[in-house]
């Protein structure tokens, strides 16, 4: 849905972007992390059509946004941290503003205004000036603004900044239900607790590079066997067994061992024939296998790790 | 999409209260009223209804327009506005017509007034000259949100004072025409043409120049590509504009434009003349072009890549106002030192109006220089203004203070008019070279930093 290309983009006497590559599936909520000043804001700028780069290309949805940023925008929300809103408006002319300004039709606009303040719980502050609502409540609206035109693709720079725990939550239930309808969503932020709730894919930022792109969804790991993606599983044991690591290498397709004890982790290709096959092989064997789950990795530590990697590769 | 403007109707919604509207009416209502009663022959009246058009559209409709974009800065609001898929044409008149919509609204009843006492054609080029300052306000807004993202109160009144330095020219033809024009018309090439039907053509193709630079800046800032065409289409209007005035003859431009110089060029050819204005517009308009401009780096890194590469959109594309009218001033330069012939009643020789001439292009050039050079050793955004106060310095104050000490001196801050080619030429080129050589260090530095980055 979103294809970046060898993407430069430079200040005066910094480059920000060293010829960034990524793509986006569609469909998924993919969060954009890194830290201070490594260059999620420009990118997540620049794929917005608001910041030209130096260099390179973006498509979302198959518009080149350099060359066509209008029609760009027709598919296209962005929610900046600062929300945007015009304060002496009110809710409804916010959501008729931004309608309109995205080419809705005055019939589907009237429906577009009412669907998105229901499920954004605005509808009984229709008349209600931005200026007079919460912080809750305005990046409630601004969410609106940026979804009421129905957009393929919703950019969102820091959008649980400054929140409470409740309105976190809300917004997480919010951004999974904009997914499972299809929307593909790119949110920057710093709380990776609050990303992991809803992410489906990691883009790590260091330095103006992306370090990894990688799905979240449980189990998931780089790389596939003949064409079947690969996940990472953990296999607990009832008692230690020993030479229990070389018993799972044994097994077909079984790939990256490590443990011992009673929790062995390995990654397999994501086929529940397997799955069930690892395990008649595993109890034929005699392993007291007390569960097979995939595995969720902490994407703290799944973060951490990869930065200090690639520092590590590039000093 | 709704069949209005969704831009010009949110000024509607957030500029035209009926509080707003109401007061301001009522006070421009009220002041027509004392007038009329004051004066039964309506010239009050009449003069009434001009100043107070002039007040609520030149100095309240013009902070409005100023401060159209320059408001969503500071409210943050421009991103949200840049992400909308309104075309730069709508945004444009959205925002041109819509945020002084209040002051248009109030003007109603003055305007109201000078049609029935003035004339039709008369307002009208009110009215035209109201959408001129709107646009040239405006368009120096979008310029300066390039060059860095600040709101100040300054800023405003700065691009107001700008669009009122342009209107005024056409202010003071429509005011006191009857003391400066000798006759009723005047002659633009071979086309003899009243003066208020000049005023109002002008007026409507200036206008139109101005509303075309709002759609060029805001085309940029919403990020469709934009080649500098427009400006290179207008420093030919220009010239040709300019050109037929002086082919015209019109005494009173024709005697202001021969003596604009020390040089009294009294009896020079038409030729002569459109060719040594044409100098002399071309330098202002690339100061005009330099300090509204926004200089990065990066745009000139951009221009020297295309100009490697041989990908000419792309140099075109990011190719400096600056540097187009910089060519066309060296152009003019060229043909002045070629072609002028000076009268005999000149008070000059043709050799030392040739010295004077390029030496005058070279101080441009370092002056030009020494902007770029502010620019980009600045880290603040305020190389502009730094540049501003080294020129003050260079060209009025150090001339004040040493240009006495002896003609060599002087000759480092203007160019001499009676110097020898060696002590007209050698103190600027010196200076360029200086200029020149720090520049390329300040970018050789830069690229440094950069490639180190990498």
């Amino acid at each position: 849905m979103i294809i970046v290309e060898n993407l430069v983009f430079d200040y005066p006497t910094k480059r920000a972007l060293h010829g960034v590559s990524l793509v986006v599936r569609e469909g998924s909520i993919t969060a954009l992390v890194g830290p201070n000043g490594a260059g999620k804001t420009t990118l997540m700028r620049c794929i917005a059509a608001l910041d030209p780069p130096y260099s390179g290309r973006i498509a979302v949805a198959g518009i080149d946004v350099f060359e066509e940023p209008r029609q760009a925008h027709e598919v296209m929300g962005y929610l900046s941290d600062f929300f945007g809103l015009y304060d002496q408006l009110t809710v409804r002319q916010c959501l008729v503003h931004a309608a309109d300004s995205h080419g809705l039709s005055a019939a589907r606009r009237e429906e577009r205004v009412q669907q998105t303040a229901i499920a954004l719980g605005l509808e009984d502050r229709l008349n209600a000036k931005a200026e007079t609502l919460s912080r809750g409540l305005r990046q409630r609206l601004a969410i609106a603004q940026a979804i009421v035109h129905e957009p393929r693709v919703l950019l969102l720079d820091e959008p649980a900044a400054g929140l409470d725990p409740e309105a976190r939550q809300d917004l997480s239930t919010l951004l999974r239900g904009l997914a499972a309808r299809g929307m593909t969503l790119l949110v920057s932020s710093h709380i990776l607790a609050e990303l992991e709730d809803y992410s489906t894919d990691m883009v790590i930022v260091d330095n103006g590079r992306i370090v990894e792109n990688r799905s979240l969804e449980p189990g998931a790991v780089q790389g596939a066997t003949q064409g079947v993606p690969r996940v990472a599983m953990l296999l607990e044991l009832a008692a230690d067994v020993p030479e229990i690591a070389a018993t799972v290498q044994a097994i077909a397709d079984v790939a990256d061992v490590d443990g011992s004890g009673r929790e062995i982790r390995f990654t397999l290709p994501d086929d529940a024939n397997r799955r069930a096959a690892l395990l008649r092989q595993l109890i034929g064997a005699g392993v007291p296998v007390a569960g097979l789950s995939r595995e969720r990795s902490s994407l703290q530590d799944s973060y951490i790790k990869r930065v200090n990697e690639a520092r590590q590769v590039r000093p | 999409m709704s069949l209005m403007n969704p831009e010009f109707r949110r000024n509607l919604w957030l500029e035209l209260t009926p509080a707003r509207l109401g007061v301001s009416v009522l006070a421009v209502v009220s002041l027509l009223a004392l007038a009329g009663v004051r004066d039964s022959g309506m010239t009050a009246l009449s003069g009434a209804a001009e100043t107070l058009f002039g007040v609520v559209i030149f100095l309240w409709g013009g902070r409005l327009a100023a401060d159209s974009v320059l408001q969503e800065i500071t409210e943050r609001t421009w991103d949200t506005q840049r992400m909308s898929a309104l075309g730069p044409w709508q945004m444009s008149w959205g925002k041109l017509f819509g945020a002084p919509i209040c002051a248009w609204a109030a003007s109603l009843p003055a305007l109201a007034v000078m049609v029935w006492l003035d004339g039709v054609q008369q307002a009208a080029i009110y009215v035209l000259l109201g959408v001129l300052c709107h646009a040239i306000a405006l368009t120096l807004s979008l310029q300066s949100i390039r060059k860095g993202r600040q709101h100040g109160r300054v800023k405003t009144l700065f691009f107001q004072f700008v669009a009122l330095l342009v209107v005024l020219p056409f202010a003071y033809l429509l005011i006191w025409r009857n003391y400066w024009v000798e006759r009723e018309s005047m002659s633009w090439f071979s086309l003899q043409i009243d003066i208020l039907s000049f005023a109002l053509i002008s007026a409507l193709l200036f206008s139109a120049w101005a509303v075309l630079a709002v759609y060029r800046q805001m085309r940029l800032e919403l990020q469709k590509p934009t080649a500098p065409t427009a400006w290179l289409a207008f420093l030919v209007f220009l010239l040709v504009y300019q050109t037929g005035l002086i082919y015209g003859g019109t005494s009173a431009v024709d005697t202001a434009l021969r003596d604009l110089s020390d040089l009294k060029l009294k009896d020079a050819t038409p030729f002569s003349l459109t060719l040594f204005t044409a100098g002399m517009l071309l330098s202002a308009l690339v100061y005009l072009a330099i300090f509204t401009e926004a200089k990065s780096m990066i745009g000139l890194r951009q221009v020297w890549d295309g100009l490697r590469r041989g990908d000419w959109r792309r140099l075109w594309l990011h190719f400096p106002r600056w540097a187009i009218t910089l060519k066309f001033a060296a152009i003019a330069t060229i043909l002045i030192v070629l072609f002028i012939d000076l009268p005999a009643s000149a008070q000059a020789t043709d050799s030392q109006f040739d010295r004077l001439v390029i030496a005058s292009f070279l101080f441009l050039l370092r002056n030009v220089g020494i902007v770029l050079l502010c620019n980009f050793m600045a880290r603040s955004g305020r190389g502009d203004l730094a540049a501003i106060i080294l020129l003050i310095v260079l060209s009025v104050i150090a001339p004040l203070i040493f240009g006495g000490a002896s003609p060599v001196v002087a000759s480092l801050f203007w160019p001499p008019l009676d110097g020898s080619w060696a002590m007209t030429l050698i103190p600027v080129l010196a200076q360029l070279v200086l200029v020149g050589g720090l520049l390329i260090r300040v970018w050789l530095q830069a690229e440094k930093q950069r490639n180190s980055a990498i």
